[in-house]
């Protein structure tokens, strides 16, 4: 397989509606906005589930304003019109839901994620790590999670943004597998381990 | 050279051309010879900032949309220099570069210039359909001492393509021929011509063999380089007889001309909204010169007659909510003028009296869009409506409705090719596919772009049926998504600044 970037990348419902937010902190705001733009110029696709898709009108009517929801649906559009939305529909892996559940607990939200990954490209984008480290703690056990590459919002020492200017194989990228446990994300949650590996 | 663009030429036959000595000829072979099919591309070279030969694929609805400046009404002008120069039929010379739809007053105007380099050659051509495939047929001008003349005239019909040429330093009223030997040139003739224009050359050798058993069997391919819209006959001659035999077998613009004749043309500039309107007598008519000038009167026929196009246009009007109603008056004999309703919709039980007004005392969005309103009412068949930014002067919501009548137009069979800006009216047309309401084939999204040297290329996009226009470069949307996070980025600055002098 060719050392490609990241062509397509699932996005958690908060990272997306971060950037119009004005309750957000304005770092985390344009870090999302950063990230929004940097999937339209690279032309990287935007991986939905159905679930993850009702969690997102949801939050959209929930929690932005009519002039918030406006510039979010702007984005929105311009993606889908480029044809750089994907809309996943799989089948259920009751099997592999069985196996996450049993070490990650009832995260219904996390599988959504970890299933619309691995249906497209691998790659997938939260808000912080409260949905990456418990994954982390059973990728022993799920070997499907060990493939996954998980950004996060939060980081301070790779940005979602720049990430997708990276090749795969980056270091940068390959220390973000779900396999490799989440030193970034133990720094961002300020257990001081620092980046490591 | 836009290499997509040109027919994948593998034989080609170029013709060097010579002057007749006695051009005075007149056809004696029954002269009826009619090609027809459907305009399904328009095509450009040369042509201010078209240097390069660019396609313009036609679709029931043609979207031009790009910057400003990027080439989007250079495509359709050489169209309209060709309907102009049609439309003055006493005026002499091969364009007319006056008139209703264009202006100039040089040839050189015309030309494709990027420094000191200047196009040699400006091409305008076009390419049509009929049961036997596509043709493309193609005028080359050239600017000769201080006139311009039609250099070479080229066929192209799959692989292969005929060039006739004009011979340099030749005067504008000369004729080009070009001597044709039966057996060697029968093969190229008919990879290039239609069958009927074939048994039509042989019909003529028949003809010729038994007026004149004596002659040579020569004969000549004759280009009448005097007009744009050439034709191409066949002239026998012999040492005896010098060419007393002619015939058309070759009309190349014969399918072009209908359609720049009906062409109607509802230009950008609409001029200043007058209260009282020039009647004029409309029917076939009322495609010459451009729209505006004769909308007030095709309405008026349409009143008079109890059109239903009348229904039509007001169905579309109520649609865009820029009323439901629309009357006429003569005014005098020579005058007309235009009502349109008050209100976008009457709800009070009013009567119609009391709901008008004129035209003149509307908005401008109404008085903008009801020219080419009219238009597409009007329009019958396949005929060609151009309509140059039909946004004009209206609201986002009337520009959004617009979509649906450009729609309902082009389903109608209407040929539009629509110029714009509009964000908006494009996602109408996106969303009128995704909701199945509007068949993507009929769509056809041109982006025009110029290069550093700033000549234009056309990028097309096929529409998916979700309504996804793809890779296209098209920034209409992105360019309201861009200032939005401008907006957003001087939000976020201005907060965090605040956040941290706090």
């Amino acid at each position: 397989m060719p050392d490609e970037n990241i062509r397509s990348l699932v996005v958690d419902t908060d990272v997306l509606i971060c950037s119009v937010r004005n309750d957000e902190a304005p770092e985390r705001r344009r870090r999302s906005k950063d990230l929004k733009d940097a999937m339209f110029r690279r032309r990287v696709k935007w991986v939905e589930c159905d679930a993850l898709e009702k969690q997102l009108k949801k939050k959209v009517a929930d929690l932005l304003t009519p002039n918030q929801e406006k510039m979010f649906v702007s984005w929105e559009a311009v993606m889908r019109s480029r044809g750089l939305y994907s809309l996943i529909k799989g089948e259920v892996d009751s099997d592999l839901r069985a196996r996450i559940r049993q070490g990650h607990g009832e995260r219904e939200h996390d599988i959504h994620l970890v299933e619309a990954a691995l249906a497209s490209g691998r790659c997938v984008c939260s808000g912080d790590n409260s949905a990456c480290l418990p994954l982390c703690a059973v990728a022993s056990e799920v070997p499907e999670l060990q493939t996954i590459c998980w950004l996060c919002l939060d980081d301070k020492r790779l940005s979602p943004a720049n990430a997708l200017e990276c090749k795969l194989s980056d270091p940068q990228l390959e220390r973000r597998k779900l396999s490799l446990g989440h030193p970034f994300n133990l720094e961002v949650a300020g257990r001081g381990r620092g980046d490591s590996l | 050279m836009d290499q997509e663009n040109r027919p994948d030429v593998r034989s080609r036959s170029r013709v060097r051309a010579e002057t007749l000595a006695h051009p005075e000829f007149a056809p004696d072979f029954s002269d009826l010879f009619h090609s027809n099919g459907n305009v399904e591309e328009l095509i450009v070279g040369g042509y201010k900032s078209l240097r390069d030969v660019t396609t313009l694929q036609l679709r029931p609805l043609t979207i031009l949309a790009g910057h400003n400046t990027s080439g989007k009404s250079s495509i359709m002008q050489p169209f309209l220099l060709l309907k102009q120069t049609l439309e003055q039929e006493s005026s002499f010379g091969v364009l007319s570069l006056e008139g209703a739809h264009v202006h100039f007053n040089r040839f050189q105007q015309l030309f494709w210039k990027n420094g000191s380099e200047v196009a040699e050659l400006m091409r305008i051509g076009y390419g049509y359909r009929n049961a036997q495939g596509l043709r493309r047929c193609t005028d080359a001008f050239a600017i000769t001492g201080n006139e311009l003349v039609v250099a070479d005239v080229s066929i192209a019909r799959g692989n292969s393509e005929m060039v006739l040429e004009r011979q340099q330093g030749h005067a504008l009223d000369s004729t080009s021929i070009k001597s044709v030997r039966r057996k060697a040139d029968s093969s190229w003739l008919e990879s290039v011509l239609w069958r009927d224009e074939v048994e039509r050359i042989n019909q003529f050798r028949e003809h010729v063999a038994a007026k004149d058993t004596a002659g040579d069997g020569r004969m000549l391919v004759v280009l009448d380089g005097s007009k744009a819209f050439v034709n191409l006959y066949l002239i026998y001659g012999s040492e005896a007889r010098r060419y007393p035999l002619s015939s058309t077998f070759c009309r190349p613009f014969d399918v072009l001309e209908p359609w720049i004749r009906s062409l109607i043309h509802v230009p950008g500039d609409r001029g200043t909204i007058s209260r009282y309107h020039r009647w004029s007598p409309v029917g076939v008519r009322a495609s010459f010169g451009v729209f505006q000038d004769h909308y007030a009167s095709v309405l008026w026929d349409w009143n008079k007659q109890k059109s239903s196009a009348t229904g039509v246009l007001e169905e579309w009007m109520l649609k865009m909510g820029l009323g439901d109603h629309v009357q006429t008056r003569k005014v005098n004999d020579v005058d007309v003028e235009v009502f349109v309703s008050r209100k976008p919709q009457r709800s009070d039980g009013s009567s119609e009296s009391e709901d008008m007004v004129s035209i003149a005392d509307t908005g401008l969005g109404v008085s903008y869009a009801l020219p080419w309103l009219v238009a597409l009412a009007l329009a019958d068949g396949h005929q060609p409506v151009y309509i140059e930014e039909p946004e004009a002067h209206l609201h986002p919501e009337a520009q959004y409705r617009a979509a649906e009548v450009l729609a309902d137009a082009a389903r109608r069979g209407t040929t539009v090719i629509v110029e714009t800006h509009s964000d908006i009216l494009l996602v109408g047309i996106q969303r009128m596919i995704a909701q199945g309401k509007l068949d993507p084939e009929l769509v056809g999204l041109n982006w025009f772009s110029r290069d550093e040297t700033g000549a234009t290329s056309i990028t097309r996009a096929e529409l998916t049926a979700s309504g996804e226009f793809g890779d296209w470069p098209g920034d209409l949307d992105s360019t309201l998504m861009r200032a939005q996070e401008d907006f957003l980025d001087a939000s976020i600055t201005r907060q965090a600044k605040e956040t941290g002098d706090a």
